[in-house]
């Protein structure tokens, strides 16, 4: 597994996972023009993974805005990591920061949670 | 549906209305989209707004702004009338106005999915979305299908929307305008 950086720019989050402190983090504004390619590495990580057993990780989320198209990308990276958690390989915790005040934000996270059984956290910050 | 005032005139006195806070007309692209956002954050910014008013101003335009940028037409007709966006602020909301050529064939698929986001309440919407999201694949434009559900359930209010002609055979001008409270309870 290699770590995946991906720096930040004004419509695409910070990407960083890493192997090592086997922390998954994806932070910022998330909306790219094309979200199938931005996320690709992103999901062949994923799929890595799920064949690479090598512990527990933390997939943790601040991202402050991202529009639908981004919406249905991360689904997709949830689902695939209900997936990984589900399969026996490695384990997964969702730990997703919010804006306390954003109840927009509150809500979608809210959202998600109903939809993957992978442990979950929600935090008001 | 429509309202039979022309909506170019319409769009030519929010113009001349000294609380737009951002008015633009032309082509739109990502760079141009992220242009309009990052003077538009600025400038609310410094007008001392609620943060959250803001994000959802923020959030709102993106929507409104891509969902142009993906379904802009490229045929020879789009000389006919340019898209616009226009942002105006009321005295206990925000209004905001997107115009764009759309053609004759998805008016009824376009006015089908607004109505039927208006005639919804909050939960019903959030249902409405989450089962859109599930069953969603992203377009070749890289739509997910959700714009105007999105949009509905953030601002809480109704979406307005017409279709107007134009000179053209095959297109009509169609204005999406949303309102986005000061006050979010």
């Amino acid at each position: 597994m290699e770590h995946l950086v991906i720096a930040k720019t004004d419509d695409t989050p910070e990407i960083d996972f890493n192997p090592g402190t086997k922390e998954m983090k994806i932070s910022g504004r998330s909306l790219p023009e094309d979200v199938t390619t931005f996320y690709a590495p992103v999901l062949e990580w994923l799929d890595e993974l799920e064949e690479t057993p090598s512990g527990a990780y933390k997939f943790i989320v601040n991202l402050e805005y991202f529009n639908t198209a981004s919406s249905k990308l991360i689904l997709d990276i949830l689902m695939r990591l209900e997936d990984i958690h589900t399969g026996g390989n490695n384990t997964i915790e969702i730990i997703w920061n919010y804006d306390k005040r954003d109840t927009d934000m509150e809500e979608a996270a809210e959202e998600y949670s109903e939809l993957v059984e992978v442990p979950f956290q929600i935090v008001g910050i | 549906m429509a309202p039979m005032e022309n909506p170019l005139k319409q769009i030519h006195s929010i113009m001349n209305d000294e609380n737009a806070v951002l008015i633009y007309s032309g082509e739109f692209n990502q760079e141009i989209v992220k242009s309009m956002l990052n003077y538009t954050e600025g400038k609310l910014e410094s007008s001392g707004i609620d943060d959250l008013v803001r994000k959802k101003i923020f959030n709102v335009m993106v929507e409104q702004l891509q969902n142009i940028t993906k379904h802009q037409y490229t045929d020879d007709e789009k000389s006919v009338v340019q898209p616009c966006f226009v942002l105006i602020e009321q005295e206990n909301y925000y209004n905001l106005v997107t115009g764009n050529p759309i053609h004759v064939d998805t008016i009824q698929m376009v006015s089908d999915r607004i109505n039927q986001v208006n005639s919804l309440n909050a939960d019903e919407l959030k249902d409405l979305y989450k089962q859109a999201r599930l069953n969603s694949r992203i377009s070749e434009v890289g739509g997910a299908g959700l714009g105007f559900i999105d949009v509905a359930r953030k601002t809480e209010n109704k979406l307005d929307f017409g279709f107007y002609d134009i000179d053209s055979a095959n297109y009509k001008y169609f204005t999406l305008k949303t309102q986005i409270n000061k006050i979010i309870e």
